[in-house]
């Protein structure tokens, strides 16, 4: 018997099927996360609303079984399909009593939008789909894919929830990946390549509209080849191929960490009226949610971010009770649900009862900031809170080091070793800059992006320091993959100054 | 500077898109020759987890295997192996107890999760499949990460489970294991094939762990039965 024409048997019984069910999935996915985006953002234009379809639904599917697999409700097709339409239906439930009429009639205008419009929205979807799932995408697949992401998503539809001898992918695994790769499992396909390749063909088309809303020159063809150049820059870059091919979680967070920081960061540039701002900060809760699950560390993400995202025009409000605290909750319920309910006896485990005390504790201190300090205490201070972000970040890897100095050195050693030569970075560090040097004159200003970027690298030597143990030097090194998670939100900043420059050194706001 | 700044003006738009195009370019030629080194690639036009390549490596079996059993009918030998585990005492020798622990329960185990649905026969406890069957199946590839991560479908209480897999796999004493196809058929494999397979795992003669063997029931009775 050849193995080869044991294999074409099988891919002759399951490949079509899978293909159809997988591209099936997909579009379900974004005609659920238009509706729901539609309700949630309805002053949202049509094609903005259509953009963040697929990333809506996947994060909706994703909060939506986290809390099943929570609560103990059996994991399976029809718990899953029911849980997530009557979510829906909340959703819509709340938003119509507690709004506006004027709300709810633009929520009725779901489908209306100029018929060409419709038509290029519905070939381009469909398009992305095919390619995401034809599998002429390469994909980088190593251990973790296949156990993490592949087999225990598996199992946590074969035994209709989580169980305590899952052990350490409880604690390992991001619960919200593992959510994601439970999608073929429950639908009838074999792998999660297309959905990854999916989120990446729309992240590009999202990077694209932001870099081209932050071009502040006149010509409409000029912003439209910037942008162009930007995300061809973008995809060519090697850290990004890396990270956006590698099955892992690491691209999935990286591109919600991109489009948070973006939401936070919506309604900076001209003609975004104060409606959309507020449908972007919904939207944004929903997507900071999901990227608190998106990896085991995620919470932790969540108080850098929120404490950055308060230098934005963002009320304190919405950054305690529609960003932190629901993210705390939902840390909450995770390690109540793995330390409480099971017994983990593991001999390395990335989460433990500590570090989740200790993160419980940072988020307290950031909720107690939002409330009690921001714009009431230390006002001048506050004035600067950029810099006082990067300054807290360094004293905080300071602390690190003179703590345990010769892990501290020995993590930073492979974090340079990784960027320069072995950990996928290219010349991706020379690329960034050179663009910084070019933008570099008299209307240079540190902004919101550089913020996020600059406090993400800090974040992350801090975080792999948490890890325990050494950091290796190499590509698949967690503590390098969480570095090359901020490769687009580098780029971006960087793009944003150079082409800033060019068109007079300021946006459209400041013109105005 | 004023000449430079004027210039700067006039050609500005001009030198970013030549810069971009050429940084666009120079990172397109260093992914194009480090990517593959870095990690290697596949295409899935297969729609599968599992590549062809694999066995070549040596990996992922279990990604193909749960194709080939579920919801079939599997038998398999009934000698499963599994006692209460010490823990009073972490520094106890661990490797004694392998064999025992080990043989046999994370295969069964992991056929079950696959959705087969397992017979023990204990008429097939004595079996042993000789160099030369094996010479007559397809090696699969190296089971020992499917096996690593088996705890996940174990029932093994205190979780003991999870670092005895550990302790296997960086330990010399774990050997390399392997998943050998046997079948008069290779339609008899697929999912549409035969309902009824043998599924049988056989000790490793050095070191600890098992090989798993899958047969149809032709080959099974032409090459396997006493």
């Amino acid at each position: 018997m050849s193995l080869s024409v044991l294999i074409a048997q099988i891919e002759a019984q399951v490949s079509a099927a899978a293909f159809v069910r997988q591209a099936l999935t997909i579009l379900l996915l974004t005609v659920y996360g238009y509706v729901l985006i539609s309700a949630l953002c309805s002053a949202w234009s049509f094609r903005r609303r259509v953009l963040f379809s697929y990333p809506a639904g996947l994060s909706a599917f994703v909060l939506t079984v986290f809390l099943l697999v929570i609560c103990k409700i059996p994991y399976h097709t029809a718990t899953v399909v029911i849980a997530d339409l009557a979510a829906l239906l909340l959703v819509l439930a709340v938003i119509f009593l507690t709004r506006y009429e004027k709300d709810v009639r633009r929520f009725a205008t779901l489908w209306d939008c100029k018929p060409i419009e419709a038509i290029i929205a519905i070939v381009l979807i469909d398009s992305a789909i095919l390619l995401s799932c034809s599998g002429i995408l390469r994909v980088a697949l190593s251990n973790d894919s296949m156990f993490n992401y592949t087999f225990y998503p598996d199992m946590i539809v074969h035994y209709g929830g989580l169980r305590s001898n899952f052990n350490t992918f409880l604690t390992d695994v991001g619960p919200g990946s593992a959510m994601i790769g439970t999608l073929p499992y429950l639908f009838g396909f074999r792998e999660i390549f297309g959905l990854q390749h999916m989120l990446n063909l729309d992240f590009l088309a999202i990077f694209g509209v932001a870099l081209y809303e932050k071009c502040g020159m006149e010509k409409k063809r000029v912003k439209v080849l910037l942008s162009v150049l930007g995300v061809l820059l973008l995809s060519c870059s090697t850290p990004y191929l890396l990270i956006s091919k590698w099955i892992l979680a690491n691209d999935y967070f990286a591109v919600f960490m991109f489009l948070c920081v973006y939401l936070a960061d919506f309604g900076s540039e001209s003609g975004i009226g104060e409606e959309e701002r507020t449908d972007a900060i919904r939207l944004l809760c929903l997507f900071l949610a999901v990227l608190s699950l998106l990896r085991i560390e995620g919470g932790v993400y969540v108080v850098l971010f929120v404490i950055a995202a308060s230098v934005r025009k963002i009320g304190r409000k919405q950054l305690a009770f529609g960003m932190l605290l629901p993210a705390m909750f939902l840390q909450i319920l995770y390690a109540f649900r793995i330390f409480v309910t099971m017994d983990i006896i593991a001999p390395y485990r990335f989460l433990t009862e500590e570090k989740v005390i200790l993160m419980l504790i940072g988020m307290a201190a950031a909720l107690v900031y939002l409330l009690v300090i921001r714009d009431r205490f230390f006002i001048g201070m506050q004035k600067y809170f950029g810099p006082w972000i990067i300054v807290g970040l360094v004293a905080i890897n300071l602390f690190l080091c003179v703590k345990e100095p010769a892990a501290y050195l020995e993590n930073m050693n492979a974090f340079v070793q990784n960027i320069l030569h072995e950990g996928g970075w290219g010349i991706f560090p020379a690329t960034v800059a050179v663009l910084y040097l070019l933008s570099l004159n008299k209307a240079f200003r540190f902004h919101f992006w550089d913020l996020m970027a600059f406090a993400y690298f800090f974040y992350a030597l801090a975080v792999s320091f948490m890890r325990e143990g050494g950091l290796q030097t190499g590509p698949g090194d967690s503590g390098n993959r969480v570095l090359l998670q901020a490769v687009p939100l580098l780029l971006f900043a960087a793009l944003i100054h150079v082409v800033q420059a060019i068109s007079g050194g300021k946006t459209e706001e400041q013109k105005k | 500077m004023k000449q430079l700044l004027k210039w700067k003006k006039e050609y500005g738009l001009v030198l970013l898109i030549g810069v971009l195009l050429v940084l666009i370019l120079a990172n397109a030629a260093f992914s194009y020759r480090d990517l593959t080194r870095l990690v290697p690639m596949t295409t899935t036009v297969n729609q599968l987890p599992y590549q062809i390549g694999y066995p070549e490596e040596g990996a992922y079996p279990g990604a193909i295997l749960p194709l080939m059993v579920s919801g079939k009918t599997v038998y398999t030998k009934d000698d499963i192996q599994h006692f209460e585990f010490d823990m009073s005492d972490p520094e106890a020798p661990w490797e004694h107890a392998l064999n025992s622990i080990y043989y046999g329960l994370n295969s069964r185990n992991l056929l079950s999760a696959m959705d087969a649905k397992v017979i023990a026969d204990d008429s097939l406890n004595d079996l042993q499949i000789s160099e030369e069957v094996t010479g007559k199946c397809v090696d699969l590839g190296f089971s020992n990460d499917t096996y690593r991560y088996s705890h996940a479908v174990n029932d093994i209480p205190e979780e003991y489970g999870n670092y005895f897999h550990y302790y296997y796999i960086y330990t010399a004493n774990g050997a390399p294991m392997h998943i050998y196809l046997g079948a008069s058929d290779p339609l008899s494999l697929t999912p549409d094939g035969e309902e009824e397979l043998y599924a049988i795992w056989q000790k490793k003669e050095q070191g600890c762990g098992e090989d798993l063997y899958i047969f149809d029931r032709e080959f099974y009775e032409k090459e396997v039965a006493p």
